[in-house]
């Protein structure tokens, strides 16, 4: 009765060779390497392939006489030329752990899931007195409920033009919290919903406000209204901002979606998976919970950037209750300003102006482009040449004054000397 | 072959790969007492002469160990710039600031003028006669602006050639004639016209003409300027691709590295077997290059002084330098303490051998 295998165990997720430069794991040692060589070593002029960021940085350096600065495709960390690659070889410590330790948390969180979405216990553990069952149908009554929540989620997402939707926490901005809600509509629902209405018209359910008041920018454009406001006329400028700041406190939350929320029933189950009844049955989560780990969030962990602890695990934030907006806002801030880092960092690196090579001043030695330094010299008194013949002196064969000059100025030279 | 006493492999003891080794090399005995301004080995045989501003050409023998001995001297009127052999190594020929050449025949001991010009005679060069049975013809080149050719009887020119500058350099290989003039002028004269430019240019270089050097199979000839640059040219149009020039012969002193002292190129030499060539510069240092692989085979620590001159024996194993003033510096650098010797350096076998292509992947 052999067990099916579902999948590969830790170990061996744990043995995989996987590439430092950028944490992709391999079925072989062999392929890594090969993907390294590609990826990472590969000089770009001429297609060569190295063994190791060195091998390629003394290549560059020797053939192309280029400096290799940075190791190509890696992540942002990772680019370092000082660090010896070859395949799972030199990989420094604390790196390699980071790594196992991660793969280790996405194996439990990978179970994790399973179990809940299968119901089988965690492996190894089924020997408990009372097994998980599978989950049951929801009655109907239920899935009505959570279909008004849902769409009360939806309608607060668009209308709050939140980025929650992308973002990976998203699922915890839209977990009902108990008492979350209770407490945070006036503040973060109000000046949401405000928009729609002076722009929008009249909605339906506060049509008992605004005739009265009256909206003088429409009522003064379109005469087909008739409704003329004898109180107000319609060009004062008072008369603008007078109706909201007495409309507004008096907006109920419950314009849109809000019915939801006011008949809203306690939630089902404080955990995430919430129409699952099995899954109060789960044995406790690990102490830590194990974020879902998405790309960036990732590669933010490898630039030292340690994400908050993700408001996802609802059986902490349950307690504490904070407001759930500040929760939701700081680890999307910390993503986008990291975001913004890197994109930063990244301009720097590669708007770093190239190195100028200032060239020195030069500085001929013998600067004199009309006479040979023979001619100099041989114009000297002490070399020059006096025929016997008297009527011929060297001196009538000199041109210039100039020289004459220095003619005399190497004669006491030559006294001091001889 | 043991060469100055110690083998090759002694030689090579203290050297690192493109840095040579100056200790092994020998001073030249009783060196003249003024500056120097040429080294020329003999055609034949192990014979130095040195032409000198003290007026005199002197003529040293060099025996296996590298001990000179002192063994001719004749004197001109005026400091001598230049000095040659005939090709049979009999006579030796110094042109000088007298306007002359003067001729000493080494197996009489008697000297004679043998050619004059209107200025300083400032290169002098022997060739064989083309003519069977003929005496060499010697070719001066002066700052009169003309080169001449002499046949060592008569007083007057066989012909002359004039230039568009003061001649400050000749060198000649075979057939090649090429004369380097101020003004950056260099003409080519094929020997069989010697009285027609084969070819007049401009120096590849922006700066004064300091040396002109032939290859040794004459298919073209190197330039040096007081810019401290070495050009290769070709004398013929279809090898003008292979015509480069590259910098030496300068320094950035450790002290302050926003200058860049240029030294003038004062000699350059071609090996005469390998083919490879040395320049020597104001700055005191020699090295030794290969122009097929454009690469520096050797270089070598300074001297003590300027290098003004250097040459290759006739068998490549000697190359003979002269540390003396230059006058590149003016007047006022020329002190008593200025080094003034001639330097005979070992040829070790790799150093001036074209090192084979190993660079292949």
């Amino acid at each position: 009765m052999g067990k099916k295998r579902r999948g590969p165990s830790l170990e061996e997720l744990l043995d995989r060779p996987w590439c430092y430069y950028c944490e992709r794991d391999f079925d072989d040692l062999k392929i890594l390497i090969s993907h390294q060589k590609a990826k990472h070593f590969k000089c770009d002029n001429c297609n060569r392939r190295l063994n190791t960021a060195g091998g390629l940085s003394v290549h560059l350096s020797q053939v192309h006489k280029e400096q290799l600065t940075q190791v190509q495709n890696a992540l942002p960390n990772r680019m370092g030329v000082d660090v010896e690659i070859f395949g799972m070889e030199g990989i420094p410590d604390d790196v390699l752990n980071a790594h196992r330790q991660r793969v280790a948390s996405q194996f439990q969180q990978a179970e994790l899931d399973r179990q809940h979405a299968t119901g089988n216990p965690p492996t190894g553990a089924s020997s408990g007195g009372q097994p998980a069952k599978k989950p049951k149908l929801e009655p109907v009554s239920d899935l009505k409920k959570r279909l008004a929540e849902h769409k009360a989620r939806r309608a607060e997402a668009l209308a709050g033009g939140s980025s929650g939707d992308v973002t990976p926490n998203s699922a915890v901005q839209s977990t009902p919290t108990p008492g979350g809600y209770a407490q945070s509509p006036p503040v973060a629902a109000t000046p949401q919903y405000s928009y729609p209405q002076p722009y929008g018209g009249p909605p339906a359910g506060v049509t008992p406000h605004l005739p009265q008041t009256g909206s003088p920018v429409y009522s003064s454009y379109s005469p087909v209204g008739g409704q003329q406001v004898p109180g107000a006329s319609p060009y004062t400028p008072t008369g603008y901002p007078s109706p909201y700041p007495a409309g507004l406190p008096a907006q109920p939350p419950v314009s849109y979606g809000a019915p939801p929320f006011s008949q809203q029933q306690p939630p089902p189950s404080d955990n995430r998976f919430t129409g699952l009844p099995a899954a109060s049955n789960l044995p406790q989560r690990p102490a830590f919970a194990v974020p879902s780990v998405n790309a960036h969030e990732m590669q933010q962990m490898h630039m030292g950037h340690v994400p908050s602890p993700t408001p996802a695990a609802p059986g902490h934030s349950n307690g504490s209750s904070a407001q759930p907006t500040e929760h939701v806002s700081t680890p999307v801030d910390n993503q986008i300003s990291g975001a913004a880092n890197d994109v930063a960092s990244k301009t720097e690196a590669t708007s770093k102006p190239k190195k100028e090579k200032t060239k020195p001043a030069i500085r001929l030695v013998y600067n004199e482009d009309t006479l040979s330094p023979e001619e100099k010299m041989a114009q000297l008194p002490r070399y020059a040449y006096v025929p016997d013949r008297s009527t011929q002196t060297a001196l009538s064969e000199l041109p210039g004054n100039v020289i004459v000059g220095r003619i005399q100025e190497s004669d006491t030279v030559l006294d001091t000397t001889h | 072959m043991s060469l100055f006493g110690g083998g090759a492999s002694s030689a090579s003891a203290g050297q690192t790969n493109t840095t040579g080794d100056i200790s092994k090399d020998v001073a030249l005995n009783a060196p003249p007492e003024d500056g120097i301004s040429d080294l020329r080995f003999s055609p034949t045989s192990e014979h130095l002469a040195v032409a000198s501003w003290d007026k005199k050409v002197r003529i040293y023998e060099i025996n296996d160990q590298g001990q000179s001995e002192g063994k001719a001297l004749f004197e001109h009127e005026a400091p001598v710039l230049n000095c040659c052999w005939s090709p049979d190594g009999t006579k030796v020929v110094g042109a000088g600031a007298d306007k002359a050449a003067r001729m000493l025949d080494l197996s009489s001991g008697t000297t004679t003028q043998v050619a004059a010009h209107d200025a300083p005679i400032r290169s002098c060069h022997m060739i064989p006669n083309p003519s069977v049975g003929g005496t060499p013809l010697l070719i001066t080149g002066s700052w009169d602006k003309t080169v001449k050719y002499w046949d060592l009887r008569q007083s007057t020119a066989i012909a002359s050639v004039e230039c568009q500058e003061r001649v400050y350099t000749m060198d000649v290989k075979n057939k090649l004639l090429v004369i380097g003039t101020a003004d950056r002028y260099i003409n080519i004269i094929n020997l069989d016209q010697p009285t027609k430019f084969y070819k007049t240019m401009q120096s590849p270089l922006k700066w004064q003409t300091r040396v002109v050097s032939c290859f040794s199979d004459a298919s073209g000839f190197a330039v040096g300027s007081v810019e401290g640059r070495c050009a290769i040219q070709y004398v013929e149009e279809k090898d003008s691709a292979s015509n480069f020039s590259f910098k030496c012969h300068r320094e950035t002193p450790p002290a302050n590295r926003d200058v860049c002292n240029i030294y003038s190129v004062n000699a350059i030499s071609f090996h005469p077997i390998h083919g490879t060539f040395s320049t020597a510069g104001a700055d005191g240092t020699f090295h030794f290059w290969d122009k097929d692989a454009k690469h520096r085979l050797k270089g070598y620590p300074a001297v003590g002084g300027p290098i003004t001159t250097t040459a290759f024996n006739r068998n490549g194993n000697i190359f003979a330098y002269s540390v003396s003033y230059d006058w590149s510096k003016g007047y006022s650098a020329n002190t008593q303490q200025t080094v003034n010797k001639v330097m005979l350096h070992p040829i070790g076998p790799d150093e001036t051998k074209p090192r084979p292509n190993t660079r292949k992947r």
